[in-house]
């Protein structure tokens, strides 16, 4: 038999029960566009996460601490560039959370206690107005630059700068606004202020050596090749000015190794829900081996037929598995088609206005189609093998 | 005797054929056929006939390369087909042997050509299309190709089931009740038509049948009676045959 009258042959057999085809397509269908859309969305959180994270600036280290408090005297070492070439700028930050209120409007936020340097170390943008000055640092001024989210609450979508707000009961003049941002560790719903002002005026916790003590330093290496230079020069400052010998008081944190560990995660995420659709697609198979299987039963006057016209038994095989395959096939042809018009219409349904959107990379279908075309060859194959091995005799007396 | 006289090899050969079905868990055995020989020369038309039981469907099916004998040796264009494989088998089946249904058994979607093709699918046949054509006419069905079974009548189906039979121009024509369904109208045609095939085209015809009036069209009858052949009679030929044309 040649390929093409083994096609046509199987056409032949299809278009007989055209229903009962069409239905167990759809278990193929349902299998192949269920892939596509959780591997799209598995793929686009991906993206959004390493997009969110590579935000921040792949050349940003954080150091916070883990024992003994972090303090200026610290970040003065730091800043120190015999000692630390690699490094570009640190910024030191003080938290605290706080009530900020207007005459008639209040809300929460974090409150921030910053150094101007903070600006260009976490790749910030103004929105309106300036961000603090060393002036302000220096004379604990009472000014504050306020998240796009918090200036929004208080403000609506009037410019606040120049405005008095209280934070904690004392009064601040905003002198600016961020612009919005979007990504890990958004600062939209934080307030910055002076982090001399955050120490002496809001919180304010002196170590015992009378230092004032720093929540995390963010450290700005001079590109991503000197990361790693950085982190060194920054763990041989800190234990030599905390005389260290054994053990850490300090932590860094590498920004590419919080983008790995998610994106390990994120992986995991996407091989779970792969799995998961992978599974429906088995099922899918095993309706097709259930309908192949009944088929062979019904057919088998015919296959004895085709046996005494001199049919081989390769000839009977290559006929069912290909009805198989064509099942499959078919069914991933149009489970692709569904697949990507769900991913664009989740696209444009559910994540319009997010930062967020599906990604159907091009080896995505590619790889449907391949599996949905072995499903046909895995489960086809027992149900051909089955009507081959029908005895001729037995088969043309079947009614 | 063969109504052939020249010395060609026989084209079917059966030697002391049996056939033994295990029923059951093995212990009973059913002798289907029982030393069975007979030979079969080309262009002859041969009817076997017996009772329902007598192994007549057995004979034809292992005649038809659908089955092989249990011992013995069955030779059929001078081809042992008793050590066959499955594939061999089927490869004989699909070169040589000619099937003509008691139920017609066509492919009911399929059109009179593309049933008339299908053997030849099996064994890629260059120009099927034309012999299929030519094989419809020769049973006078020209203008009916294009129908379906059920479009046809129950004589017309058995002349497409001849069509298909003798379209790969097999070594023997073999006819299992052919007239089984017919009315006696549609069966006198069906006759004719494979006396025609026989007379005049000269394919070797093996009908199976257990009518008498059905045996008698044949130039040679074989009787079978519970796996036995108990008579083997030719009848004197009221035409010459190839080879004694060939004598003259």
């Amino acid at each position: 038999m040649s390929p093409l009258d083994i096609i046509r042959t199987s056409i032949y057999s299809l278009t007989a029960n055209r229903l009962r085809a069409a239905l167990a397509l759809l278990g193929i269908v349902l299998g192949v566009c269920s892939v596509i859309t959780l591997m799209s969305i598995g793929r686009g959180s991906t993206d959004r996460i390493t997009e969110l994270i590579q935000g921040l600036g792949s050349n940003l280290l954080t150091v916070i601490p883990s024992g003994d408090p972090l303090t200026l005297t610290d970040v003065d070492a730091l800043r120190d560039p015999l000692y630390t070439p690699s490094i570009k700028a640190v910024a030191p930050q003080i938290g605290t959370f706080g009530t900020i209120h207007i005459d008639n409007n209040t809300t929460q936020a974090a409150i921030t206690g910053v150094t101007p340097e903070f600006l260009n170390v976490r790749n910030l943008e103004m929105g309106t107005g300036t961000f603090i000055g060393t002036p302000h640092v220096e004379s604990l001024s009472e000014v504050v630059v306020l998240g796009a989210q918090v200036s929004e609450d208080l403000f609506g979508n009037q410019d606040p700068t120049g405005a008095e707000v209280r934070i904690n009961g004392r009064q601040f003049r905003v002198v600016g606004v961020l612009a919005s941002q979007t990504g890990f560790g958004s600062l939209d719903d934080q307030a910055l202020i002076p982090i001399t002002t955050a120490y002496y005026r809001l919180s304010g916790q002196r170590t015992p050596g009378g230092d004032i003590s720093v929540d995390q330093i963010s450290v700005q290496a001079r590109d991503v090749e000197s990361v790693d230079q950085a982190i060194e020069e920054i763990e041989t400052v800190l234990r030599l000015s905390h005389r260290i010998t054994d053990a850490d008081d300090f932590t860094v944190f590498n920004q590419q190794e919080i983008l790995d560990t998610f994106e390990e995660t994120n992986q995991t995420l996407v091989v779970f829900l792969g799995t998961v659709a992978g599974i429906s697609l088995l099922v899918g198979g095993i309706g097709i081996m259930n309908i192949m299987l009944v088929s062979v039963t019904e057919r088998t006057r015919e296959i004895g037929i085709r046996q005494a016209m001199g049919a081989k038994r390769r000839d009977i095989v290559a006929q069912f598995v290909t009805e198989a395959v064509f099942l499959t096939f078919g069914g991933g042809i149009i489970g692709v088609i569904a697949g990507l018009t769900l991913a664009t219409a989740i696209d444009g349904r559910f994540l319009i206005g997010t930062e967020w959107s599906t990604r159907v990379t091009s080896n995505i279908p590619v790889i449907a189609l391949i599996v949905s075309i072995a499903v046909g060859l895995f489960f086809g194959i027992y149900p051909a093998v089955r009507a081959a091995r029908l005895n001729p005799i037995e088969a043309l007396r079947y009614e | 005797m063969p109504t052939k006289p020249n010395n060609d090899a026989p084209v079917i050969q059966i030697r002391d054929v049996s056939k033994v079905y295990e029923m059951g868990d093995g212990t009973i055995q059913v002798r289907a056929l029982d030393g069975v020989s007979i030979n079969i020369h080309d262009g002859e038309y041969v009817a076997i006939i017996g009772a329902s039981g007598s192994g007549k469907s057995t004979l034809m099916n292992i005649i038809g390369c659908l089955d092989v004998p249990t011992s013995g040796t069955y030779h059929i264009d001078g081809q042992a087909v008793e050590t066959m494989s499955n594939n061999r088998l089927a490869d004989i089946r699909s070169r040589k042997v000619g099937f003509v249904f008691q139920t017609h058994n066509l492919l009911p979607r399929l059109t009179a050509l593309a049933n008339v093709e299908l053997p030849m699918m099996y064994g890629h046949w260059p120009n099927r299309r034309k012999r299929a054509e030519d094989a419809l006419n020769l049973v006078n069905l020209g203008d009916r190709m294009d129908h379906r079974p059920t479009e046809l009548s129950g004589g017309q189906q058995q002349r497409v089931g001849i069509a298909r039979a003798l379209v790969k121009e097999p070594s023997v024509l073999l006819a299992d009740e052919p007239t089984g369904n017919l009315d006696t109208a549609n069966t006198a045609e069906i006759l004719n038509i494979i006396s025609d095939l026989n007379h005049e085209n000269g394919i070797t015809v093996i009908v199976v049948t257990h009518e008498r009036d059905v045996a008698a069209r044949a130039d040679r009858i074989i009787t079978l009676s519970d796996g036995q052949v108990i008579s083997d009679e030719t009848k004197p030929s009221p035409l010459m045959t190839k080879g004694e044309l060939e004598g003259v």
